[in-house]
């Protein structure tokens, strides 16, 4: 490639390097000046007409079908009972310490106890699976992903950090209790309505419900029954709020 | 800037959060923490229903064993499409009810005992027997809850032999009425267009909602369609292709069909369509489409043929067809291509306001009010095919309710939505099988149940209100 700046006698050159430079200057102060002081006329868009394309609704899925399959024999004879009882946290047993010996080494007992030891740390390790299987079993199943947002964002700090606790409590219990609210089709559009008091022991099983407000319906409050016995154990509360849950009970208004 | 769009939705959500708290949980003056649990999910109730005891002279009734399935079944479709209900399959019975009393122990000998339809989990037991003579057939029937014990209802009916369907129909509705206390639909009856007869012709036909007991109540030899109900279930109206003695042109003249007396009469019969016929819910008066001015246009009327008002006009040319009057009287829905293609309308009773309230899809048709008036039923047009929609009054809120494929793999058309008189079912045409046959489905659209069962064609079926 030629040199282009090597020759100052190029005059015709550094002409036109100046009459480019400045064209592009003019260029982009009239750009600059444009935008600055001369602002763009908004689009007009009144004479624009929207059109939406929506599309008809998908049919809901329903499991229904599957609802109306006959019980097997074998599977209603014995209703199956759902135990109450929370899940017993087991006693676990201390980790085996390693035996310090003090006499002096024998090579064949050593092999021995580490055999032992191994063999009881196995044991153990299959004890701990079968309990965290049975507990996630007795997990209630997964909260419903669209709950009415009465899941309190933490941060808010309206109220003390009690306030707060128990708000987040109170709504893990609502939810909590809300999964087992299930009402027979023919007892709907009634506007029944039933009051239940209800006492909580520290590990959140219910230890005494009683019926402050009948709905006037027999087999609803029987309904509202079922569902506080089914949600025990419910979430256990905070140590704050012991006093309240175990004395004065939560009062949970049951309707449709 | 999105700092601050993302501080305001933040400081938003809080704010809506801690409203929901305080809306599901409030402490009262006492201090007692309430907590309110609504919006029930629902379950179905198991039902136990063992066949019916025949406690009649078996040697001197014919064909009994036909009579007690006859009435068995009747019941059991019934009781089954209410939606309420779940039978528990007689395999898991744990007695033998040929054996027991249709009375519970103690009190009854021999009586059946609670305890066997507690432990399979049956929530409601119904016992029945039922005996013939002569010409009549007689049904007693006890439907108890099991868990409580109790009997809940106990009847007995006597009737004539060709009328053991209606006893049964009669004996399901006053189980609704007892349970939820509102009376089954089951004695309801629909009006349909079919192709049943000979030949190419299509009449007008009544039947059972269930399909049983058809009959013909047209004979004109030509093409009868879009019958309708007047509220009080004794007249039929209905648009007919009729020859003119003067021109020996067809012209699709309306009728009225009296069905107690059996009563014939024209209501409109102007030059072009009258059609499309729907009474008002108070019976005074007919709304119907007449082509006479050039443009199907809205026109209402006395069900003896005076012409009172002229509902709608055009706009353009603008087809207006398919009314129906809102169970209030306040409204009136329509279908209208004023927009281009047809969509739904809702105006005023008087005629004026008309306002489009489907959007969606590309064609909506036959709008069909519920009976709460709270919701409405049409054909919508999507992907080559009808389907049938509910959505609210105002257009919110829609539901697709049908969806099935024929046997060959395309899509099959669901039309002509109508409402059972108690608003838990939806009726509709499908031609699924390749026929266009009757269906109804829940409001969910889920259990959908065949109810004609033929190789013939079923057109615009209308359920009448209750008729017991």
């Amino acid at each position: 490639m030629r040199e282009v700046t090597a020759d100052p006698t190029d005059s015709f050159f550094n002409k036109a390097l100046q009459v480019s430079l400045g064209a592009h200057v003019a260029l982009v102060l009239f750009f600059t000046v444009d935008v600055l002081f001369f602002a763009e006329k908004p689009i007009n868009f009144e004479q624009a007409i929207r059109v939406d394309i929506v599309g008809l609704p998908d049919k809901p899925v329903t499991e229904a079908a599957e609802d109306t399959a006959p019980p097997k024999k074998e599977e209603v004879k014995e209703p199956v009972k759902e135990t109450v009882k929370p899940v017993e946290t087991a006693k676990k047993e201390p980790m085996p310490q390693k035996p310090v010996e003090k006499e002096a080494i024998n090579l064949d007992k050593t092999k021995n106890k580490q055999k032992a030891a191994l063999e009881r740390l196995k044991q153990m390790q299959a004890l701990e699976a079968i309990e965290n299987e049975v507990k996630s079993e007795k997990k209630p199943g997964p909260a419903p992903t669209q709950y009415k947002g009465n899941a309190l964002a933490t941060g808010t700090a309206l109220t003390g950090v009690n306030k707060l606790q128990a708000d987040n409590y109170l709504s893990d219990v609502h939810r909590h209790v809300k999964q087992h609210w299930i009402l027979p089709e023919y007892l709907r559009n009634r506007s029944l309505q039933a009051e239940i008091l209800i006492k909580i022991d520290q590990q959140g099983n219910v230890t005494s419900k009683s019926v402050s407000k009948s709905s006037g319906n027999p087999v609803f409050d029987e309904v509202v029954i079922a569902a506080i016995e089914k949600a025990s154990p419910v979430p256990p509360p905070p140590d704050k709020f012991m006093k309240i849950a175990s004395i004065q009970g939560f009062l949970f208004r049951f309707s449709e | 800037m999105k700092l601050v769009a993302l501080l305001l939705t933040l400081t938003l959500s809080v704010s809506v959060n801690a409203q929901d708290v305080s809306s599901t949980t409030t402490e009262s003056a006492a201090g007692t923490v309430k907590i309110d649990i609504d919006q029930a999910k629902t379950r179905k109730s198991l039902m136990a229903f063992p066949p019916l005891l025949f406690v009649g002279n078996a040697a001197t009734t014919k064909n009994y064993q036909s009579l007690g399935a006859e009435l068995y079944r009747v019941i059991f479709n019934d009781l089954s499409t209410s939606t309420y209900f779940q039978f528990i399959s007689q395999n898991a019975f744990l007695e033998d009810t040929s054996k027991t009393s249709i009375r519970p122990a103690p009190g009854e000998p021999n009586g059946f005992k609670f305890d066997s339809w507690k432990q399979i989990g049956a929530e409601f037991l119904i016992r029945g027997s039922f005996s013939a003579a002569g010409n009549e057939v007689f049904l007693e029937v006890y439907i108890y809850h099991v868990p409580r014990g109790t009997l809940l209802l106990g009847k007995k009916y006597r009737g004539e032999l060709k009328l053991s369907r209606r006893i049964a129909h009669t004996f399901s509705n006053d189980v609704l009425l007892a349970l939820t206390g509102i009376r089954g639909p089951f004695l309801s009856r629909i009006a349909v267009a079919s192709d049943r007869g000979a030949g190419k012709a299509k009449e007008i036909y009544l039947m059972d909602w269930d399909g049983a007991n058809i009959e013909k109540i047209t004979n004109h030899k030509s093409v009868a369609l879009s019958p309708t109900w007047s509220p009080d279930g004794t007249r039929v109206a209905y648009t007919a292709f009729v020859q003119r003695a003067k021109t020996k042109t067809r012209n699709a003249d309306m009728f009225i069909y009296e069905i107690p007396t059996a009563k014939r009469w024209l209501v409109s019969y102007r030059q072009g369509i009258n059609s499309g016929a729907s009474f008002t819910p108070d019976g005074k008066h007919v709304l119907l489409t007449i082509s006479q001015e050039g443009t199907p246009d809205i026109y209402k009327m006395t069900p003896e043929g005076d012409l009172v008002k002229r509902l709608t006009t055009g706009p353009r040319g603008a087809m207006n067809v398919e009314p129906m009057m809102s169970p209030d009287e306040s409204k009136i829905a329509f279908s209208s291509d004023r927009s281009g293609q047809p969509m739904i309308y809702v105006m005023d009773a008087s005629g004026g306001n008309p306002k489009r309230i489907t959007f969606a899809g590309k064609y909506n048709a036959t709008p069909a009010w519920s009976p709460d008036g709270k919701r409405i039923a049409f054909a919508g047009w999507s992907d080559d095919h009808f389907d049938i929609f509910t959505m609210n009054a105002d257009g919110s809120g829609m539901v697709r309710i049908t969806s099935a494929k024929k046997p060959n793999g395309k899509w099959a058309n669901n039309e002509d939505p109508t409402w059972s008189p108690d608003g838990r079912l939806l009726m509709f045409t499908s031609n699924r099988t390749g026929k266009s046959q009757i269906y109804v489905a829940n409001l969910d659209g889920s259990e959908e149940r065949r109810i004609t069962s033929d190789s013939n064609n079923y057109f615009k079926p209308k359920w009448s209100k209750n008729l017991d």
